[in-house]
């Protein structure tokens, strides 16, 4: 409790932000549930947490800074990281914060109800037209109420007390003010979203844990609701038509905020736009983005353009679940794509970090041309591609070698192999370190497959009857049965399972679940000494895909 | 009157050594729901975990008030010439500023001294035991203060977890950090670096799990102590400890524990973990 009788420092101010995204994120899924104005779309929460987070994780590098200058450099790096209409409001947020702490070199109750003023003036002129019932509100409540509770030595704290429970009225009262909440039947997500930024600054200054509990970070009047969104709303909603969200940074020289401000809002709506006269962040609704950008590239030099259709956005949020994955956001330098074939396969590969998938597998190989169209339409310099086949191998190759991207190729010949290799990705090593560990997992890994014979032959010194199982050990013929299990069984012979060794059981398209759970049982009963995982792969033609390891 | 030892249960210190080294360890909160348990004092272990994996509802963990760390100090402080009080990280869990607070609170003359171990179970537990072990000798305040923080930034942790989805629900990990798919059944190994769980590795079967453990353990050869401990495997953790005192000659036979119910509710069943105080 250190904090509580001491002034705070930039140190202070920048950790305090750490912990309210530590207590953000946990909120993110119901945050983005919320979300219905302007769009309902389902990206408020992630949009602020990656801004905030960005704005923390650039200031982390600063040490000893001066409360001012650590203000003034979250409020930079919360103008070029903010993602989203919310995203771009919070940065209006950082801004009054540094215009309240400039040149201080610590800070105090009074200085910080005076960034509270600052943020609620900077974010009011930062809209072209401003909306009551949103996170607006919230500012001008918490500005308000920090004015009025200035008594002599009052804490941060004990502001931040105060500051707290006005949010969270505000919150409260959205409904009440802003009509397509009460019809949706929910709070405004923006406000809620910095009513949990603000809970998060508290709890750091008074040592409370970060949890995540609802409890008190909900409103009653959520308590008494569901999160999610009337079907009724989205249903009615349905045909409006809602166009792109076009996101910019605009750099210039002597860039004029007011007429950039004004000069969009006449082609679009939810216009933001917010900055400085060096740079300036521009965030719009549109049906045209291409007036919006020609209007920008007029102005100065376009950077970090992000166009979305909030059409389909909207349409996904109706129907799934509404909640953005948050993991397939996290910024990442290295990409991996595999190829795979079969759903459940598919999955277990981007579960484990894949950013790309190919389809394909024995029965079908992808083109050189196929591979490289994906190399070369990634968003990654850097790429680590997994073939996953002995076929497929070369052609990874070829298109490893024409493409214009660093990228490695792993020589997975099989999909156990491919899994093997990239459960030991870690995404904070870079392509190297990635590509050595990925080759030493393979070299451990037997796999083979169970298909059906389509002719009778005699192959390998192994008699086949069409219509017979088969088992293939990389691609040798080594056991023919009528009996599934007596071919798994033939198969793991083959691949020298010992005490401790895994088996994995990757299950096909064509077999039941109930077939391959008599099938695990015998191969449990035959190596007691393995663990044994029966999964669900998906994939067509092969019964099984099986593996040692 | 010697200096006396003030941990948190998070430390996951065996009751029989907290008491034979009197050491005083103050109990954290659990809540399933709005039941609100002392760890080690109204629920125990086995117990715990027939709850937590039959639960409903995900049970959230708590610090010892302000209020209970002043009555163990104003307890402790008639006959000690100082108390030193060593808690779980800072950044896990709010027992260090709990603890911190009741220093300021506590009445009492006889000097106190907070430290933030930045980590937790036997990670601190065997920190603890070091500095209870100095206090019994003999040391005085300053002495097992110097002990206490050149040992610190020398004590590792690791542990197998069965699945990461209760630290998830916690909010102890990071999902960037916390890459483990729902389709195949992934075991992650965790660790404690700057007072914050990491992730570090993952495998798909135990006993690779288990052979990883070794070969991080190996790796910080040589060991001055360790500490095997487990939520509900205590075979793995007979093999584990059985296999470490093989190669590790010069460390001590390892102390086994069990993961309590504050750390257990976010490594959950079938977690085994090593603890490690390294030489240098």
């Amino acid at each position: 409790m250190r904090h509580i009788n001491t002034r705070l420092r930039g140190d202070d101010l920048r950790d305090m932000f750490a912990s309210a995204i530590v207590l953000l994120k946990q909120q993110v899924p119901m945050i983005n549930a919320l979300n219905v104005f302007p769009v309902p779309d389902g990206d408020t929460g992630t949009n602020m947490y990656l801004t905030v987070r960005e704005v923390v994780e650039s200031s982390s590098s600063i040490e000893d800074a001066s409360a001012g200058e650590m203000a003034n450099s979250m409020a930079r790096a919360a103008l070029m990281g903010a993602r989203g209409n919310s995203g771009v409001i919070l940065s209006q947020f950082f801004k009054g914060i540094s215009l309240g702490l400039e040149s201080k070199v610590d800070f105090g109750a009074y200085e910080l109800a005076d960034a509270f003023k600052h943020a609620r003036v900077q974010a009011y002129t930062a809209i072209d037209r401003p909306v009551e019932g949103t996170i607006l509100t919230v500012m001008d409540r918490i500005a308000k109420v920090s004015a009025s509770s200035l008594v002599p030595g009052i804490t941060v704290l004990d502001l931040l007390d105060k500051v707290c429970v006005a949010a969270r009225d505000a919150v409260e009262s959205t409904p009440n003010m802003l009509s397509v909440l009460k019809d949706a039947g929910v709070v405004d997500a923006g406000a809620q979203g910095l009513s949990v930024i603000l809970e998060g600054l508290r709890r750091h200054l008074g040592g409370e844990s970060l949890e995540d509990d609802v409890e008190v970070l909900v409103s009653d009047a959520l308590k008494t609701k569901s999160y999610v969104v009337s079907q009724d709303f989205l249903s009615e909603t349905k045909e409006n038509v809602y166009g792109y969200c076009t996101q910019f940074l605009i750099n210039g020289t002597g860039l004029d905020i007011t007429s950039i401000r004004k000069s969009m809002g006449v082609l679009a709506n939810s216009t933001v736009v917010v900055g400085d006269e060096a740079m300036v962040n521009v965030h719009v609704h549109t049906e045209d983005p291409g007036q919006i950008l020609s209007l920008g590239t007029d102005i100065g030099t376009l950077n970090n353009i992000k166009i979305a259709n909030m059409d389909e956005q909207r349409d996904h949020f109706a129907t799934e679940d509404g909640v953005e994955v948050l993991d397939k956001m996290e910024s990442e330098t290295l990409g991996i794509i595999a190829v795979a074939l079969g759903e459940g396969i598919t999955a277990m590969f981007v579960e484990l970090g894949a950013s790309h998938i190919i389809k394909g597998g024995n029965t079908m190989n992808p083109s050189v041309k196929d591979l490289l169209d994906v190399l070369e339409a990634a968003s990654f310099d850097n790429l680590l591609l997994l073939p996953n086949n002995k076929n497929i191998l070369s052609a990874a190759i070829q298109a490893a070698d024409s493409s214009t991207k660093n990228v490695k190729v792993v020589s997975t010949k099989s999909i156990p192999q491919g899994i093997a290799a990239i459960l030991s990705f870690k995404p904070e090593d870079d392509i190297d370190v990635n590509f050595e560990k990925m080759l030493d997992s393979v070299d451990s890994v037997r796999s083979g497959e169970v298909t059906i014979a389509v002719r009778s032959i005699n192959v390998d010194g192994v008699d086949v009857e069409q219509g017979q199982f088969i088992g293939l050990l990389e691609n040798e013929l080594v056991k023919a049965s009528d009996s599934i299990s007596a071919v798994v069984l033939g198969l793991l012979d083959k691949c020298d399972v010992f005490e401790g060794s895994l088996i994995t059981l990757y299950r096909g398209a064509d077999l039941s679940e109930e077939e391959a759970l008599n099938v695990e049982q015998e191969v449990v009963g035959r190596f007691a000494m393995a663990e044994v995982e029966l999964v669900y792969g998906g994939q067509p033609n092969y019964h099984f895909i099986v593996s040692a390891e | 009157m010697a200096v006396k030892i003030v941990t948190d249960s998070a430390s996951d210190i065996p009751v029989e050594i907290a008491s034979e080294l009197g050491i005083t360890v103050v109990p954290c909160n659990v809540h399933f729901g709005t039941e609100t348990y002392r760890d080690g004092v109204d629920l125990m272990v086995d117990e715990f975990y027939e709850k937590l994996v039959e639960s409903p509802v995900h049970p959230t963990t708590s610090q010892p008030s302000p209020g209970a760390f002043v009555d163990v100090f104003d307890s402790l402080a008639d006959d000690a010439d100082g108390i030193v009080a060593i808690h779980i990280s800072s950044k896990l869990s709010g027992t260090y500023n709990s603890a911190v607070q009741a220093s300021g609170l506590s009445s009492t003359k006889c000097p106190i001294e907070v430290v933030d171990s930045y980590q937790v179970s036997m990670g601190m537990g065997l920190v603890v035991m070091a500095a209870a072990e100095a206090a019994q000798q003999g040391a005085t305040m300053d002495e097992i203060l110097t002990t206490v923080k050149s040992l610190l930034p020398k004590a590792e942790v690791f542990c197998l977890l069965n699945t990461l989805e209760y630290l998830r629900k916690g909010g102890r990990i990071g999902a960037a950090k916390a890459m483990v798919g729902t389709m195949l059944n992934i075991k992650p190994i965790i660790t404690i670096r700057d007072g914050v769980v990491e992730q570090i590795d993952k495998v798909r079967s135990t006993v690779k799990g288990e052979n990883k453990l070794l070969e991080i353990a190996k790796s910080f050869d040589p060991i001055e102590s360790a500490s095997v401990f487990h939520s509900t495997s205590p075979e793995a953790a007979d093999r584990i400890s059985q296999k470490l005192f093989e190669i590790l000659p010069e460390s001590k036979s390892p102390v086994r524990a069990n993961l309590g119910t504050a750390i257990g509710v976010h490594s959950g069943p079938g977690a085994l973990c090593i603890a490690l105080i390294c030489k240098s």
